[in-house]
């Protein structure tokens, strides 16, 4: 377990006993700000957590705090429905007796807080206008979700759940929601807590995970720390080639001609694919082990794009014909660290050892 | 036998069905609201309890109904007490008489609209939204059970039109006053006067069978409207 500083979260501690299923988080400390991934597998309890934690699970023993009433000390907790809670259901949980329009108005007649995005504001940003008028039930998918989100939105809330939002969803209009809620976690000013199963959206989204397994946190800590702790969960569950690191840089350059980014992620530079950002902006890059490759020296001509001087820091065997090899950027003030997925007999061939220096040519692609 | 037109008895048929029906959706809805929030033995037993007209041939119900009403019974020690007459042979204790006779039919819908996993989300959505129970009830379960609703009124009001047995214990078939129609028809075949019963049966055919077109044909549109959804 990772603890995140206390300046930065509230502190909590759940228990739930269901008839087939325990859920046991001792003391662990909620993010107050940005966007928390609750990752695992199904039936690892990450549903059931996100509904505790936003109150719709009864009989949950524990206390947390988001901000001055929301505590959950049993008798003594606000109701419900005065929280404040912003939540999005799987599906997105509309009310099929009203049309969208009135979905959206639902929360936000009721919500004594003046919320700091404006009615207009949303429907202009989600681009909701030619919605309105529909029934629910003629949605999409992706519109469902965007109503949805766009819904607790509007009543201001203090914390806002989701659950599986991009689940199900079409390729188009994940992305599409996906990237909604990218630019929303950049102006919420609550925690954001999201329930996912998919590597995707946990490294497009993430800034903290919380992995589960079997009803309890196995990890919690930063996105970065989490996808570039060796030894952690989230490598060991992504062993059948999802592993990867996600590197965060700013825009040097744009290479117009070629489409080409040039990203500098702490004086080493990362040539990437187009990213359609401002110079100086901050972004994520990602770069799957698959796509690292070690040689002795520099080649003269080659496809990969960047080649750098690396020294390997760790060695793990994932299966029985491939281990990963966790490496160091030499030069530059990065501490960033790569993988390379390597065959065994490579792996033997080459007599790979901690503290050998190489070069890793490396195939990076933007978040 | 009676003077009493036909009309009349028709009339004060409807009426005491319709009012029976506006009593049972009133009261039968938070009691069946409240039944549907209780789990184990006690919903076992609540159920059962309100299933019981069901079952019981009328004649029982009404016999107690009707020992109920009287001067030494529970309901006539009130109305006693109250100052007011025994509800016995009146139209009050024909509506009273109706309403348990038809609680099953109109509770019965109700109760399982209530405990239909399909409200849980929106229930929980609005609370989330700042709905509190009222609101909550008013602007999620209520229109979302409308069918049910539909329903149970429906099924009250043709159930209670179609007593007999209870009103005839506890109304005395007096024409003009607690008469209704299933009784004046018995009337008129005990006196072979078949011409007056086939007269107000067949009105009684036609008329119920329009409203439960009327009936079905309006759950459909909102069936339509909702898109399947029940």
């Amino acid at each position: 377990m990772n603890p995140l500083p206390p300046s930065e979260t509230f502190e909590g501690s759940l228990f739930l006993k269901k008839e087939h299923f325990t859920l046991k988080a001792k003391k662990f400390n909620l993010p107050k700000r940005g966007l928390s991934v609750l990752f695992g597998t199904s039936g690892s309890g990450k549903t059931t957590f996100l509904r505790s934690l936003a109150g719709l699970e009864k009989d949950v023993k524990g206390n947390f705090n988001f901000g001055e009433d929301f505590n959950r000390s049993q008798k003594s907790s606000t109701p419900l429905h005065k929280r404040n809670i912003g939540y999005v259901f799987q599906g997105g949980g509309l009310f099929p007796h009203l049309n969208v329009y009135e979905n959206l108005k639902f929360g936000l007649k009721r919500s004594k807080e003046k919320g700091h995005f404006s009615f207009d504001l949303i429907i202009d940003w989600f681009k909701l206008e030619k919605l309105l008028k529909r029934k629910t039930e003629t949605l999409s998918g992706g519109e469902k979700q965007k109503v949805a989100i766009a819904r607790t939105l509007l009543q201001a809330p203090k914390a806002l759940f989701m659950d599986e939002p991009l689940t199900g969803l079409d390729r188009e209009s994940k992305f599409e929601v996906m990237k909604l809620i990218g630019e929303l976690k950049e102006v919420f000013q609550g925690p954001i807590f999201m329930v996912t199963h998919s590597f995707e959206e946990l490294k497009r989204l993430a800034d903290y995970v919380f992995y589960m397994e079997k009803g309890s946190i196995k990890y919690l800590g930063s996105l970065l720390e989490a996808m570039n702790d060796f030894k952690g969960p989230l490598i060991e569950k992504m062993g059948g080639g999802e592993v990867g690191s996600v590197l965060e840089g700013v825009v040097k350059s744009h290479l117009r001609e070629d489409a080409l980014t040039v990203v500098d992620i702490g004086d080493v530079d990362i040539i990437c694919p187009k990213i359609n950002q401002e110079l100086g902006q901050k972004v994520r890059i990602l770069i799957e082990a698959n796509q690292v490759a070690l040689m002795e020296s520099k080649p003269e001509r080659a496809t990969f794009l960047n080649a750098l001087k690396v020294k390997i820091t760790e060695v793990k065997a994932l299966n029985k014909t491939s281990v990963l090899v966790g490496l160091e950027l030499l030069g530059g003030s990065s501490s960033w660290p790569l993988y390379s997925r390597v065959t065994l007999k490579s792996f033997n061939f080459l007599k790979l050892s901690c503290g050998q220096a190489w070069v890793a040519t490396i195939k990076a692609t933007s978040l | 036998m009676s003077e009493v037109s036909l009309w009349t008895t028709l009339l004060l048929t409807f009426k005491v069905a319709l009012v029976t029906t506006f009593f049972l959706i009133l009261l039968g809805t938070p009691f069946a609201f409240w039944i549907s929030q209780r789990k184990g033995n006690k919903r076992a037993f609540l159920e059962a309890f309100v299933s019981l007209p069901l079952v019981l041939p009328p004649t029982v119900l009404g016999f107690y109904l009707l020992m109920a009403m009287g001067p030494e019974g529970p309901l006539g020690m009130m109305t006693d007490f109250l100052g007011i007459d025994p509800l016995t042979f009146t139209f009050t204790g024909l509506v009273v008489g109706s309403f348990f006779y038809s609680l099953p039919f109109a509770l019965t819908p109700l109760i399982s609209a209530f405990s239909d996993a399909k409200l849980r989300e929106p229930l929980e959505a609005a609370t989330l939204l700042g709905a509190g129970p009222i609101d909550r009830f008013f602007s999620v379960t209520l229109p979302l059970c409308r069918r049910q609703f539909l329903m149970a009124s429906t099924l009250s009001f043709a159930h209670t039109v179609g007593e007999f047995g209870v009103i005839l214990m506890i109304g005395g078939n007096i024409p003009g006053v607690t008469q209704l129609a299933s009784l004046s028809i018995y009337d008129y075949v005990e006196t072979m006067e078949y011409g007056k019963a086939h007269e107000i049966s067949f009105i009684m055919l036609v008329l119920s069978f329009v409203l439960l077109a009327l009936v079905y044909k309006l759950n459909r549109n909102w069936e339509l409207l909702k898109g399947g959804e029940s």
